[in-house]
């Protein structure tokens, strides 16, 4: 434990000692958070509340906040249809993606960040370039590639694309954070006989934590979420991811808001889990940077 | 053991269970003729519709030994432009399902096969007669070749509260005239909580240009001039009968108050929730909607719901029902094109449409279909009302003309108008401009 | 140096390369060869040089959707900034209440971005009579935020704000945790300020975070389609109709792929402006 973090832990216990203001200031957050949820949550509780209301109620005027006769069938009907299978692919998908940003994210940013080499500085704003070029533009010249390349309407095709869109930015937000890490203990560990990439792996990495949680999160919400290069790209049942199989429920013969809801309440619940999961990486970064102090 | 090794097997890994279904897929395609169909039905599930397609894929498997259907569910509203980017990467599917809206996306492109000798010359005599709207083909003409086959028929029509019209004393005879529906709509506009805002409207509208459907304004339109589109797709938009169309349905907003303000950001699926949530008491909807509306029918008797013919400029000129819905299209350079015209033949035969009808809740587009016996029980009173609509005055868009966006163009104009920022003139000449740029 | 050493910078970055020029690159160099022609329903027809470029230069609908996308950008990029920075700095300590509530910010971000706009639209149309609840009790249940141009940009901001300033809260909060909570100790010992300490302290250290953050969200703003095509659909009277949502309207809707391309390519010159000047800023007033 470092010497500031006991300061920190002696610091938090005299202001919890401090019986007159902690009350009203407890208080005070605890509004603010109030606050901040309702903002948040509302239009998101709101549609919880419908997905639980049976077909005939959902639409209901005036209102009613709160489900009257609350039913599960539109939930039954989302896993009915199929979503375990839907919910599998884009599991693969969005996992194998994360993977491959970050991977080939934290090798090209360290490239970035910790060499100097010819081209470094044309490589940087090519990274920024690409970021800023519309995915949609590029949607129909893919097909035509994806098709002659023979990944059109397969998983790895996603994959891939997914990763090609992403990694600028992940390659950006990792070398962002390499580049506040202290050099001096990477250059410790390349006089010990480091190869470049065994520092990068056992120096670097579990030093960036929080940058690589907070790169995987974006990738994830990306790949979780994207419905247009995924409906493009895959035609069959096998490779259908579960943005894809929700979107059926804005059908030709209707919105069905009652499973539509249902479904985006049940995408929600992975990756809020994978979240509280990584929350402990994101802490432990307070003792990784405080190497420096 | 090194987090890089780790991440390495774990990709090879994530790689190999990734490709797996394409090479699944080659094998799968090996089995003597397999005919790929995409569709926004899926068979394998529980429904009319869905039902009736699992039908006609078994009796056609059974009697075509060696030829099996796939169908592959895709999403509706993409599956014409994914069919024409099959087409030039050379991987369509063999049989496509086309909506009307998109027809001109396929006709203006050589994505799809001539159906006139694999189909259509092979029909008795007496087919051509059977159908209640001949020139439902024609439209899907171009020199002498027959590119699409119309599978399901829908239209738009007036849908109407039965319960709110007895209120206001207002009779379907009432509702035969746009005239006459400004006057039963104000009648029936009412603040039933006393909060000095009406919360039964008298005329449902959506008017964005994004998930966007027929209105009135298109339709006053057509039924005053005979379309949209002259000679070589010539959008006829910005023109005296239109400014009367256009004028009457931002005038239910401005200036009779029966239509929420709001319409001006709903999308037709938006109006739609709110004609289930009782808000409305008439509307122009989809008669593919009929259903939908009935099941999330919020606080109103669902039997409450009518269906009725589109209002005209005078009582003796019905309105047009316009045909739209979903057409079979045949991959042109497939290689098993023969198989999938049998199969379309198939889908769109008597026996078909009578599955379509029954369990399929299609509107009948045969003569044939519409005398059985069993059309004539009331829970088939919907679909006998537009069948018969279809033959007084069906009438369909040129298949040729690219009017996926024109009801679009017609909403634009229409907010322009209700928010005072161009005049009905020249929120057509816009209008017109943009559909003739599409062409 | 060993010769291994100079290809090793080389060697890290060749799978992004070689992934970037095939699946990026690749189709971007299609899209510029569309670009110069008419192509129309996927299909192109003839080589039309720049005529592209200057129909849509010249079209009143872009530049109304330029002007659009350019108050939509700044004022989604301030908001979203501004409260992913208190929202990081409200929820950097590591109680188990801020972490619950970091958990409850993510939500928005992380519901898929359609069914996000979706229930958005549904809060805010006054039909629906949710809006209602609380516009009602202010006077102004007769207030139709969609139906005006005016607050259906404002809706729209909003929307942007509320969906992705967890992004900004992320991202620093990630870089907060970079910062040794020394240096902050020895600063408050010295008498110094809390807004002293913020100023001298926290944002000197998250120069980086902050250009990232506002970079993406600048890109992520610009190019964002799916906002405006559900919660406005571009409207009312094109006053949300962004340069994107044009060009998604031209390429797939009105199916002149070759204009869409153009105007793709305009949008992607003035991203790299917009960035190029942000960066300017950045390096004018202290050291990246």
């Amino acid at each position: 434990m470092t010497a500031s973090s006991v300061i920190l832990r002696s610091a938090a216990r005299e202001r919890s000692a401090l019986p007159p203001g902690v009350g009203r200031r407890l208080l005070v957050r605890w509004a603010v958070n109030g606050i901040i949820a309702t903002f948040a949550l509302f239009p998101i509780l709101w549609g919880l509340s419908s997905s639980l209301k049976p077909a005939d109620r959902i639409m209901e005027f005036p209102p009613r906040l709160l489900p009257q006769t609350p039913t599960l069938e539109h939930y039954a009907r989302v896993f009915g249809d199929g979503a375990s299978g839907y919910i599998l692919n884009s599991i693969l998908v969005s996992g194998a993606t994360v993977l491959a940003t970050l991977g080939f994210g934290a090798l090209a940013g360290y490239a970035l960040a910790r060499f100097d080499f010819r081209g470094r500085g044309t490589l940087m704003a090519l990274t920024v370039a690409v970021m800023s070029i519309p995915v949609a533009s590029l949607l129909v010249p893919t097909f035509t590639l994806l098709s002659a390349a023979g990944l059109i309407d397969t998983r790895l095709g996603l994959v891939l694309l997914y990763t090609a869109y992403q990694l600028p930015v992940v390659i950006w937000m990792l070398y962002g954070y390499f580049r506040t890490l202290p050099v001096e203990i990477e250059n410790a560990a390349r006089i010990d006989g480091c190869t470049p990439l065994a520092t990068l792996r056992k120096v670097v990495l579990p030093l960036s934590k929080p940058g690589l949680v907070a790169a995987a999160l974006f990738v994830l919400v990306f790949a979780w979420n994207d419905f247009v290069v995924a409906v493009t790209m895959t035609s069959s049942e096998a490779t259908r991811t579960f943005p894809v199989a929700i979107y059926f429920y804005l059908g030709f013969y209707g919105r069905e808001w009652g499973p539509l809801l249902a479904a985006s309440i049940v995408s929600i619940v992975p990756i809020v889990a994978v979240f509280i999961a990584l929350q402990r990486h994101f802490m432990s970064g307070l003792t990784g940077g405080g190497v420096k102090g | 053991m090194t987090i890089v090794i780790d991440r390495r097997a774990v990709l090879a890994g994530a790689a190999t269970a990734l490709a797996m279904p394409a090479v699944l897929r080659e094998a799968r395609a090996q089995s003597p003729v397999t005919v790929t169909m995409w569709t926004f039905l899926d068979p394998t599930k529980d429904g009319g519709r869905e039902r009736a397609l699992k039908q006609m894929i078994e009796s056609f498997e059974a009697a075509n030994p060696g030829v099996r259907i796939r169908v592959e569910p895709q999403v509706w509203t993409t599956l014409g432009e994914k069919f024409v980017l099959g087409h030039n990467s050379r991987n369509a599917p063999d049989i496509g399902w086309v909506n009307a809206e998109n027809l001109g996306l396929i006709l203006n492109t050589e994505a799809a096969a001539d159906l006139k000798p694999l189909v259509v010359d092979q029909w008795p005599a007496e087919r051509r007669r059977d159908m209640l709207v001949p020139s439902l083909l024609e439209s899907m003409t171009v020199g002498g070749k027959v590119l699409a086959m119309p599978i399901m028929a829908a239209t738009w029509a007036l849908m109407v509260r039965r319960d709110l019209m007895a209120q206001a004393g207002v009779t379907m005879d009432d509702l035969k005239t746009w005239g006459g529906v400004v006057v039963a709509a104000k009648k029936m506009t009412r603040d039933t909580n006393g909060d000095g805002q009406p919360d039964v409207w008298g005329f449902g509208l959506g008017l964005a240009t994004e998930r966007f459907s027929m209105t009135p304004a298109v339709l006053g339109t057509v039924g005053a001039q005979g379309g949209l589109f002259g000679d070589g797709c010539k959008a006829r938009i910005a023109t005296a009968d239109a400014a009367k169309a256009l004028q009457w349905q931002a005038d239910l907003i401005t200036t009779h108050r029966v239509t929420p303000r709001e319409a001006v950001a709903m999308t037709s699926d938006d109006a739609i929730d709110q004609f289930a949530a009782g808000r409305y008491a008439m509307q122009i909807v989809a008669n593919s909607r009929f259903e939908q509306i009935q099941r999330t029918a919020a606080g109103w008797n669902k039997d409450d719901l009518a269906i009725t013919a589109v209002p005209g400029w005078s009582a003796d000129k019905p309105g047009p029902t316009v045909i739209a819905g979903w057409y079979a299209v045949a991959w042109r350079n497939s290689p098993r094109l023969r198989e999938a015209a049998r199969f379309i033949e198939h889908m769109t035969n008597p026996a078909a449409m009578a599955l379509w009808s029954n369990p399929g809740t299609q509107v009948p587009m045969m003569r044939s279909i519409l005398a059985r016996p069993e059309m004539a029980e009331p829970r088939n009173a919907p679909l006998r009302t537009v069948a018969e609509l279809f033959g007084v005055s069906g009438t369909s868009m040129p298949g040729q003309c690219n009017w996926a966006r024109t009801f679009a163009d017609f909403n634009l104009a229409t907010q322009q108008v209700v928010l005072g920022q161009r005049t009905v003139a020249d929120a057509l000449k816009q209008a017109e401009a943009a559909t003739q740029d599409r062409q | 140096m060993r010769r291994a050493e100079l290809w090793m910078p080389w060697r890290l970055l060749a799978p992004a390369i070689v992934l970037e020029a095939t699946l990026v690159l690749g189709p971007l160099l299609i899209g510029i060869w569309y670009s110069l022609h008419n192509v129309r329903f996927f299909q192109i027809r003839a080589y039309v040089g720049w005529a592209n470029y200057q129909r849509i230069l010249t079209s009143p609908d872009v530049l109304n959707s330029l002007w659009v996308t350019f108050v939509f950008s700044l004022g989604a990029l301030v908001l979203t900034f501004v409260v992913g920075f208190a929202l990081a700095l409200w929820l950097e300590r590591d109680g188990r209440g801020a972490t619950a509530m970091r958990a409850v910010v993510l939500v928005p971000y992380m519901i898929a971005m359609l069914v996000g706009s979706m229930l958005l639209k549904w809060v805010f149309a006054q039909e629906s009579g949710l809006s209602g609840m609380v516009l009602g009790p202010l006077g102004m249940g007769d207030v139709s935020i969609l139906a005006d141009p005016g607050t259906a940009m404002a809706a729209l901001v909003f929307n942007a704000m509320w969906r992705d300033s967890a992004f900004a809260m992320i991202m620093l909060l990630a870089g907060l945790k970079s910062i040794p909570p020394g240096l902050h100790l020895a600063a408050r010992v010295d008498g110094a300020s809390a807004w002293m300490r913020f100023r001298r302290i926290t944002l000197p250290l998250l120069r980086v975070p902050i250009v990232i953050t506002l970079v993406r969200l600048l890109i992520h703003f610009v190019n964002i389609l799916t906002f405006p095509l559900i919660l406005t659909g571009g409207g009312p009277g094109n006053a949300t109709e962004t340069v994107v949502l044009k060009m998604f309207r031209l390429g797939f809707q009105d199916h002149v792929l070759g204009q869409a391309n153009a105007l793709a390519l305009v949008v992607f010159a003035a991203n790299l402006a917009l960035v190029g000047v942000l960066l300017l800023l950045f390096r004018r007033t202290g050291r990246l």
